[in-house]
């Protein structure tokens, strides 16, 4: 068997990297294909104040153009509340604290507190230029079922022990 | 003749790639990949998972550097078609799959890159150990991993708290211990001392010199050692906390840092054992 020439096999292997290297350049975006499932009923009151809806900031917009689900910012005036829904398992649906980490907030103080209705729900503290927030998350299904991290949901989700749609809600208010 | 076939612009392209430094090599590969340091750069920076991967990174780095005088001028062309498939695959992944399945096919062709160009006996596993533990994997691994692994230390440490003669049952992720409810939380995974302990493995299996057959018999050792730290940290603060209202977080941070601290020891001490696996 005739061996390649080794400077032959060499120009190959770099005109195959460089084909390689070029092309991502021509990758499209994959926005548009997306389900189009027609966005839920957002809640109109957050415990006995009415809600009304924000736009989503520069950072949330771009997360929402990739996200396989629905996002809306709302407020009371005094809690803003973010709220993510998907009908799937996904990675997407990611921890409140890496969303905040990523927008350079430092994150402290993490624990599980319940409510006064005595539901869980996971809480941190961000900080970032002196400005605090309290920030609580926890995510329900659709019987009502919630859960306190994303890693337990996922696989209640992928399992089949818990039925969609899933609705993330991140309450945070400034301390 | 050899003036002749000197003089052709392709042959001359042929003589230069002949001489391309091993260094240089890698080079073309990593540039080849750039979409993947490119997103694994933005991860480290927007700060959306631990920066732990600084430290495989600039372990991999210093690994390269003492072994550059080493590596070969005539890459292995076995290992160097098996790089080229691998780059080829890492570009599909970023039409098809999620961007980290696609870096850790990018750092596995660069790894194998690089043992084109390594001398024999080196190892290499430990290598391709560090360049995978280089990526943003902890806040994924967090994701993915976090609840299985809070299952299994739930369910170890309730056992080892029954032997101890306390009231433990679990459900879940939580624990009823001396009829107070426990839960493991996202924190008591262990993703974090798994990472710690496969990066110590790495470190001393690539500086030290270990065969690569010789570390991948010791990796269940290692899994072994995280399982019972994860599982002792969990049991000893489970305890406390059924015995007192609150556990301070100075109480679980001191715990978790003595016992990460045994279990990098543990691994260090199973990686540097027997003399015979050392090149």
């Amino acid at each position: 068997m005739r061996r390649t020439e080794p400077g032959l096999a060499r120009l190959g292997i770099v005109l195959g990297l460089t084909a390689c290297a070029l092309a991502p350049l021509g990758r499209e975006a994959d926005a548009g294909a997306r389900a189009s499932v027609a966005a839920p009923e957002w809640p109109v009151a957050w415990e006995g104040r009415p809600l009304r809806p924000l736009a989503l900031g520069a950072f949330e917009a771009r997360f929402a153009e990739r996200f396989p689900g629905h996002i809306a910012r709302m407020t009371d005036g005094e809690h803003t509340l973010v709220l993510r829904e998907v009908r799937e398992p996904t990675r997407m649906l990611h921890p409140a604290a890496d969303c905040y980490r990523a927008i350079g907030y430092s994150i402290a103080d993490t624990r599980l507190e319940r409510d006064g209705q005595s539901q869980l729900w996971r809480c941190f503290v961000a900080e970032r230029d002196g400005q605090r927030l309290r920030v609580c998350e926890r995510i329900v299904d659709a019987k009502g079922e919630a859960f306190t991290d994303a890693s337990s949901w996922f696989w209640a989700a992928a399992l089949g022990q818990s039925t969609g749609p899933w609705r993330a809600v991140t309450v945070a208010r400034a301390l | 003749m050899a003036t002749a076939i000197a003089l052709h612009p392709l042959a001359r392209w042929q003589t230069r790639f002949e001489t391309v430094s091993p260094l240089a090599w890698l080079g073309l590969h990593a540039a080849a990949l750039w979409p993947h340091w490119r997103w694994a750069g933005a991860r480290l920076a927007d700060g959306s998972d631990d920066p732990l991967g600084v430290a495989a990174l600039v372990a991999l780095l210093v690994w390269v550097v003492r072994r550059e005088p080493l590596l070969r001028g005539a890459p292995r062309q076995g290992w160097v078609y098996a790089a080229a498939a691998l780059t080829a695959l890492a570009t599909l992944a970023l039409f098809h799959l999620p961007p980290l399945l696609g870096a850790v096919l990018a750092v596995l062709s660069l790894a194998t890159a690089l043992r084109s160009v390594m001398p024999s006996g080196q190892p290499w596993l430990p290598v391709a150990g560090l360049a995978v533990l280089a990526l943003p994997v902890v806040s994924s691994l967090q994701f993915y991993a976090g609840y299985p692994l809070r299952v299994v230390t739930a369910e170890i440490s309730t056992w080892v708290l029954q032997l101890a003669g306390l009231a433990a049952e679990r459900s879940g992720t939580t624990m009823i211990v001396q009829g107070r409810q426990v839960i493991v939380d996202a924190p008591c995974s262990g993703v974090q001392m798994v990472w710690m302990a496969y990066f110590c493995a790495c470190v001393v299996a690539a500086f030290s010199g270990l065969r690569d057959r010789a570390m991948l018999a010791r990796l269940p050792a290692v899994g072994a050692l995280v399982l019972v730290g994860n599982v002792l940290r969990n049991s000893v603060l489970v305890a406390l906390e059924a015995q007192q209202s609150q556990v301070s977080d100075a109480v679980h941070q001191g715990v978790g840092l003595v016992v990460l601290v045994a279990v990098c020891a543990g691994v260090v001490g199973v990686m540097r054992g027997g003399r015979d696996a050392q090149d």
